[in-house]
């Protein structure tokens, strides 16, 4: 008998809030925490908004790793730290104890890029080589935020980092799910980081014409599933989950938020910045992870859409699920509409989302809804939060260069 | 605790400096060849570092299904496109051949630091007399930029592509986690078909770090030889000083032993362990304790007694070799295995290292022989006490092997592979 997986920590920092009951709230809320880019002068890009995490410090560390700590493992610390305290976790032994994050390789600020050329061109190549500092090379990878967190968390179990855009923290949680069913580890600490209101990022996915231009109501631009879409909002942040045998949190006395079920994951195969439009990569996530739960699609109470809010992903998702779920109306919401597109953040914190619908009884809505689309024919949960029992929940995932994730998550059973 | 079961390799893609085949590779690494050249790269001018094993004759358009993709590709990632089709080639595996949500993939890869080059002349629009001007940039600088600029450094570009030539629909990955994720990549790989989740799946990592990126960091981090020879790269010598920047790729084609016997496909090997841990302490830092942990983790998954050989991960950094020293000290005690490592005449292809090793070791079973450690002469005292192949190739059967990987942030991965029998 396979060894079973339950959630017994949570954490996260979004531009919602920098913990998990201020996301939750405002997400239920469907309050929008979309607005003007405060961080640089934005107001040359043709999107001028973003969903910033604000007023952010994250845990003050030992001075060895202080130094190690740039914006993205910041987020990470700060999630990470939340669900390992939520969890309190006492000791564990190091060897069963691993990281599973979803990152990707980080950009260099524009300012200091231009630093860089002016050295180089007053300078000289070697006086601006010298002048590098070393960590920089090693804090934008993709894996520095889950060796961080092997080191402040004595963690030194399988230590993972999954690069694959927007799905990227939904398959860092389903390996973390994979590794301890198949007893390489007892508790992982899995989730997902990412800083993306940053120039480049503004630049290059406005140059694909995949942000959503409403400089003129940022606040209600991000509009999953509505017809009057226009592209996603860039947001960032983080959000991890203790994941456990049930096993080792029984005989921890842990309380159990809720047990992750099963993963599902396909690729489109298709092209690298979009989906088949009959969303075959979604439906086949979807229906790997109720197959692997144990689950058929009529136990399922909520789905947290992947919704990114861009005409392509919304249709072709709403394709899949409607494949999926038949006739059956299962109640769909995008929390994007909120908090914008956490990208490589995204999966962890709309799967804590997930359990905290459990937990509470309630669907997050999907804010801004307002024009039906016939492409999008779902019950979208709209405008307002909904009281509804959940058992079972699924949260999907789906990125550039085509992987698709889902994860099913449901109420612990002894 | 048991590793993966009944999981087959039944085909290899390889593409590195020493040829396009693992055959070939071997053959150059037995009659002591190197890929480790200087370079006259005027970009490279100021680095104490001027050595590396570039890959010279490769023709990325041969390998691609849609040329105007091909400005989207970095090196690496043809690299790559190149081994997983070689690998799914030598496998039988076309389109069509598995349902293609049964046929799955899992990538290592590098650091995707993107074309800072074609950024050049935009930044250059935003720098003016006060600092730089984001609103100048954004205005006269942006247009100048390919509308795919961030598509080019995606870090799973292998992966989208390669799913998409193989129509390969089902369960996949992309690790990028330095040196370990080739390895990751393939153990992750034979667990998913361990747990019935795809009955093949392609996987093995690329990447290259012969880029201006790569070389300034791992020289400011100290990492790399400051030899100028070919023969600078020397791990586990008395002598060694860091590595030289390498490059290329390196799949296969995993499969459910039952895929592989109902599709009448040979075993060219079995993935029976994965180990994989990682160091605490600081970023940096690897510990002899976690690797051997690793070590015995794949062991302990293949449920051997007996070891035939260790393919080490040998990047040649001081630290690095004397902590990987230890780990086979800790784990075997007086008497090692014999161990082998081709970073001296491959240089360190990262994310690929892992992969390419393995390709090696499984060619090297085949012929029973183990190559040298390139440039060995005297162990670091150190790394005394095991026993290195040094010198000479050595005679040997070949059917428990280990391979290890090791990333630059204390991860520590090694793969215990059973090879069909052989007498040398």
């Amino acid at each position: 008998m396979r060894r079973r997986v339950v959630v017994t920590g949570l954490g996260c920092v979004t531009p919602l809030g920098n913990d998990v009951e201020r996301t939750w709230a405002g997400a239920v809320a469907g309050r929008s925490a979309i607005a003007p880019i405060t961080r640089f002068d934005a107001s040359g890009f043709g999107t001028r908004f973003a969903a910033e995490v604000r007023d952010y410090a994250p845990p003050a560390l030992d001075q060895k790793f202080q130094r190690w700590l740039d914006a993205k493992a910041g987020f990470a610390v700060g999630a990470a730290t939340e669900a390992v305290t939520d969890a309190g976790l006492g000791a564990v032994s190091p060897d069963r104890f691993g990281v599973s994050v979803g990152a990707e390789v980080s950009r260099p600020d524009l300012d200091v890029m231009a630093q860089r050329l002016r050295k180089f061109a007053v300078a000289g190549a070697k006086e601006a080589y010298r002048a590098l500092d070393p960590r920089e090379f090693v804090t934008v990878t993709a894996w520095h935020p889950a060796a961080l967190l092997s080191c402040l968390f004595d963690a030194r179990g399988p230590n993972l980092t999954t690069s694959t855009a927007c799905t990227s923290s939904a398959q860092s949680v389903g390996d973390a799910a994979r590794v301890i069913r198949r007893g390489d580890a007892d508790v992982m600490l899995a989730g997902g980081c990412d800083r993306l209101v940053e120039e480049l990022m503004v630049m290059g996915f406005g140059l694909l014409g995949a942000l959503s231009t409403r400089n003129d109501e940022p606040a209600r631009a991000s509009r999953p599933f509505d017809r009057t879409r226009d592209g996603f909002v860039l947001g960032e942040g983080a959000g991890f989950v203790v994941l456990e045998s049930l096993e080792h949190a029984l005989a921890r006395g842990a309380r159990i938020h809720a047990e992750l079920l099963g993963y599902g994951c396909s690729a489109n195969a298709w092209r690298i910045t979009d989906s088949p439009p009959d969303g075959r990569g979604a439906r086949q996530s979807m229906e790997m992870a109720l197959r692997d739960a144990g689950l058929r699609p009529d136990d399922v109470d909520y789905v947290n859409a992947h919704g990114t809010s861009t005409q392509q992903n919304d249709a072709s998702e709403s394709a899949a699920i409607h494949a999926v779920f038949g006739e059956r109306r299962v109640p769909v919401s995008s929390t994007k509409s909120s908090m914008g597109h956490l990208v490589a953040a995204c999966g962890a914190v709309e799967l804590i989302l997930c359990v905290r619908a459990i937990e509470a009884g309630l669907l997050p809505p999907t804010a801004h809804y307002e024009h039906p689309d016939p492409a999008c024919n779902l019950d979208v949960v709209p405008n307002e939060a909904r009281a509804a029992e959940v058992n079972v929940a699924l949260t999907n995932a789906f990125g550039f260069g085509g992987s698709n994730g889902t994860l099913a998550v449901g109420r612990y059973r002894p | 605790m048991s590793g993966p079961r009944g999981v087959v390799i039944t085909g290899v893609g390889f593409v590195s400096t020493l040829g396009g085949t693992s055959a070939e590779a071997l053959d150059a690494m037995l009659a002591g060849r190197t890929g480790v050249a200087p370079l006259t790269d005027p970009e490279l001018e100021f680095l104490p570092c001027r050595l590396g094993a570039r890959i010279t004759g490769f023709r990325g358009q041969d390998w691609v299904d849609n040329r105007k993709n091909l400005r989207l590709m970095t090196p690496a990632v043809q690299y790559g496109l190149a081994a997983v089709r070689k690998a799914a080639d030598a496998a039988g595996l076309a389109p069509g051949v598995l349902p293609p949500d049964r046929l799955g993939m899992f990538v290592g890869a590098g650091t995707a630091f993107g074309d800072g080059r074609e950024l050049l002349p935009a930044l250059q629009k935003g720098i003016g007399e006060e600092g730089f001007d984001v609103r100048r940039f954004a205005t006269e600088g942006v247009p100048l930029i390919n509308p795919l600029w961030l598509l080019k450094g995606l870090s799973n570009n292998v992966l989208g592509f390669a799913t998409a030539s193989l129509d390969a629909q089902g369960i996949n990955q992309n690790y990028c986690t330095s040196g370990a994720g080739g390895l990751q990549a393939i153990g992750e790989a034979a667990w998913a078909l361990t747990e019935g989740r795809a009955d093949a799946i392609v996987a093995g990592g690329a990447d290259s770090a012969m880029n201006p990126e790569h070389y300034t960091g791992f020289a400011r981090l100290g990492l790399l030889t400051e030899g100028h020879t070919p023969d600078a790269v020397r791990p586990f010598d008395a002598r060694h000083d860091g590595f030289a920047p390498g490059e290329g790729a390196a799949f296969f084609t995993l499969e459910t032993e039952e895929s592989a016997r109902r599709r009448g496909r040979p075993v060219l090997a079995r993935v029976v362990g994965f180990g994989d841990r990682a160091s605490a302490g600081t970023p940096l830092h690897a510990e002899p304790e976690s690797v051997a942990a690793a070590c015995r983790r794949a062991i302990e998954g293949a449920g051997w007694t007996q070891v035939d050989a260790v393919w080490a991960h040998g990047n040649a950094n001081p630290g690095f070799d004397d902590v990987e020293a230890r780990a086979l000290r800790e784990v075997f005690g007086a008497r090692t295995p014999p161990v082998t490592a081709d970073k001296g005449q491959l240089g360190h292809a990262i994310a690929a290292a892992g992969p390419l090793s393995l390709a090696l070791a499984l060619e090297a079973g085949r012929r029973g022989v183990l190559p040298a450690v390139a440039h060995l002469e005297t162990p670091a005292p150190h790394c005394a006490g095991v026993d290195f192949v040094a010198g000479e190739p050595r005679q040997r059967t070949l059917r428990r092997v280990l391979v290890h990987a090791a990333g630059l942030g204390g991860q520590t991965t090694f793969l215990a592979v059973e090879l069909p029998e052989v007498t040398p």
